[in-house]
């Protein structure tokens, strides 16, 4: 194949490699004076438990820049909190208070994970949230008058999650009821039980509450003990709802043609989220995703791009989910396929499962197709993954490429170059029998850190 | 029920549970195999599904309840052994030809199989059948995969999308 000049991209200049860049702080190691912007910039990427666990005790001058900036304190995500150290947990009580003190009043988002009661109410009390949109607490020890308390404060909510609570109570349609009437912008309700009791009896007044709840696009409710009362007057309260998931509520009888069934049709619910519990009017075509995946990740990439995943709407959907393009193994096709653009088709399949991997992409073996230019692709959309990762999430390299397997192929020392220079963590690599790549010294230097390496005239 | 071929029988009397399907047929079963479910797990700890009581299954039918169960009570004894590190190669061997007649069934039941082993949250079986379906589609073309499961007929919205897309990925068709 003639390389042609569209294909040959140049990579990107390379701002640094895989170290934060320099800044002026560092000729003096006064990291303590870094201008307020530039360290700004620093804190706005990491998670709030980092800041007040990390960056605030570090020194006075950054001490205050935390405190001082409200933009900091607009999303508290603590899902993480559960998994700290008993230590840190200790410090829940300050934890609250420097919360409630500084967000003032900016405090757009609230998400934690195992956070007491106490502090929860340290914090709603404290906190006039006016601006708060999203509040999710998980697995968090609560009472539901704290709650009740809680929400009429926060009248621009238009996520509420309250879900895995390790003390079941009866009195939560109470903070349904407080939802339903202080926020009438909530969008999206999840109430997640542990599971269903068996013993349970039909419990409709969590779901009569929910159906004042009339703006509702997304309604999460497992294992809770509504009846198909409670469903009817859910799916009349809210006209709107898109997305249902009633799984394990086992009090709701599914009959074929009742009106549960018609009305549920038109919903857009993920195919994971089971609209209901009935297996009747489904079939392999509308197969729960995580299903199918474990399925789809049993065939090799081959199958899915030219049979599994062109079978029907839903199956072409899932076959696009990253997940399944971390390994991609095109070794076996060579032979299968003849005629003169064999390598062209190759190449093609490559590169659509490359995109896939969405810079995903750990592992690669292919012989006997992979040219410069595939190779070029390859290391540029893993760049493309680097750069959105520094925009995007503060982390200098995001490059998951470890093994590559391309023994047997035509390209050269410039299109290996490009690759490598783009895996860090690159582990294993099998370039035997690729008769145009020469080792020398600057090749070598760039493979010291491969710890198996397989190189042309090293063949068994 | 069929008593499992091999319980520990260090026990007494294994602990026996109720499973009651959606069209209410009861299922004795020792608690052992049952618990091979992790949904089940929980309430069989907590005491549920003794006596008269049953734990109520409502999204699996007593055809499909049934053949769950006799993969677990096959699977239950190596699984008590915590995945047998100390089996015998006959019975890893006796397990892997159980499992091959397992799943040769219809894909109607399959498909069945596997919703309720992800409901029960059973990973093995789940596992299993991914497995068989995989084989069953392995080097087929869309057409031929939706005949084998039984795929409705595309709307002609979706037979466009399709189209469209067999297009796209032209190569994949010369």
């Amino acid at each position: 194949m003639e390389p042609e000049s569209s294909s040959l991209r140049q990579c990107r200049p390379r701002l640094h490699d895989g170290k934060p860049p320099p800044t002026e702080g560092e000729e003096t190691g006064n990291w303590a004076e870094l201008p307020r912007d530039a360290l700004l910039s620093v804190l706005h990427r990491l998670e709030i438990l980092d800041i007040i666990f990390g960056v605030g005790p570090v020194c006075h001058s950054w001490r205050r820049v935390t405190q001082e900036e409200p933009e900091l304190w607009r999303r508290i995500d603590m899902l993480r909190l559960a998994k700290l150290e008993p230590r840190r947990y200790s410090q829940f009580q300050a934890l609250a208070h420097s919360i409630a003190r500084r967000s003032a009043g900016q405090c757009e988002s609230f998400w934690a994970m195992g956070f007491p009661d106490y502090y929860f109410t340290v914090f709603s009390h404290g906190v006039r949230a006016p601006l708060l949109k999203s509040l999710r607490l998980i697995c968090c020890n609560m009472f539901s008058f704290s709650l009740k308390e809680a929400i009429p404060k926060f009248p621009q909510l238009e996520e509420l999650e309250f879900s895995l609570h390790t003390d079941m109570f009866n009195d939560l349609y109470e903070v349904c009821a407080a939802a339903a009437e202080a926020c009438p912008l909530l969008k999206t309700l999840r109430l997640n039980k542990q599971r269903y009791h068996c013993n349970s009896r039909v419990e409709d007044k969590e779901a009569m509450e929910i159906a004042k709840m009339h703006g509702l696009r997304s309604l999460q409710l497992f294992g809770n003990s509504l009846g198909n009362d409670g469903l009817a007057a859910i799916l009349d309260g809210c006209p709107q709802l898109e997305y249902l998931d009633v799984r394990h509520c086992f009090s709701i009888r599914m009959d074929r043609d009742n009106m549960h069934n018609s009305r549920c049709q038109g919903m857009e619910g993920a195919t994971n989220a089971q609209r209901a519990p009935t297996l009747e009017s489904m079939g392999w075509s509308s197969v729960p995703t995580d299903i199918l995946l474990s399925i789809l990740a049993k065939i090799n990439a081959f199958d899915i791009l030219m049979g599994a995943g062109l079978a029907c709407r839903s199956w072409l959907h899932a076959a696009k989910i990253p997940e399944l393009w971390r390994s991609v193994n095109m070794s076996f096709y060579f032979n299968k396929l003849v005629g003169k653009k064999r390598d062209d088709v190759l190449c093609a399949m490559a590169r659509e499962a490359i995109d896939r991997s969405h810079g995903h992409l750990e592992v690669f073996v292919g012989s006997g197709f992979v040219h410069n230019d595939l190779l070029a692709y390859l290391g540029e959309r893993l760049d493309d993954r680097a750069m959105v990762g520094e925009e995007s999430l503060g982390i200098a390299s995001m490059i998951e490429l470890r093994l590559l397997q391309i023994g047997g192929n035509d390209m050269t020392n410039k299109g290996l170059v490009a690759i490598l220079d783009n895996c860090p963590h690159l582990e294993f690599l099998d370039i035997c029998h690729c008769v145009n790549i020469k080792i020398d010294d600057s090749l070598r230097a760039k493979l010291v850190c491969i710890s198996k390496l397989r190189l042309p005239g090293h063949e068994d | 029920m069929a008593a499992p071929e091999s319980g520990d029988g260090n026990n007494g009397a294994a602990r026996m549970v109720t499973l009651i399907s959606s069209d209410n047929t009861r299922f004795e079963v020792e608690a052992a195999a049952a618990s091979l479910s992790q949904t089940l797990q929980l309430t069989i700890l907590d005491g549920g599904g003794g006596g008269g009581d049953g734990i109520p299954l409502p999204n699996v039918d007593s055809a499909t309840l049934s053949k769950v169960l006799e993969y677990c009570i096959k699977h239950a004894p190596a699984a008590a052994n915590g995945g047998a590190p100390n089996a015998t190669a006959v019975d890893r061997a006796e397990l892997e030809r159980f499992d091959n007649e397992f799943v040769n069934i219809d894909q109607s039941v399959l498909y069945s199989l596997i919703m309720a082993a992800h409901n029960l949250e059973i990973e093995g079986l789940q596992s299993l059948v991914a497995k068989k379906v995989a084989d069953m589609i392995k080097g087929k073309s869309p057409m031929e995969i939706r005949r084998t499961l039984g795929f409705p007929d595309p709307t002609p919205e979706e037979q466009a999308e399709m189209n469209a897309h067999m297009l796209e990925y032209g190569w994949a068709y010369e």
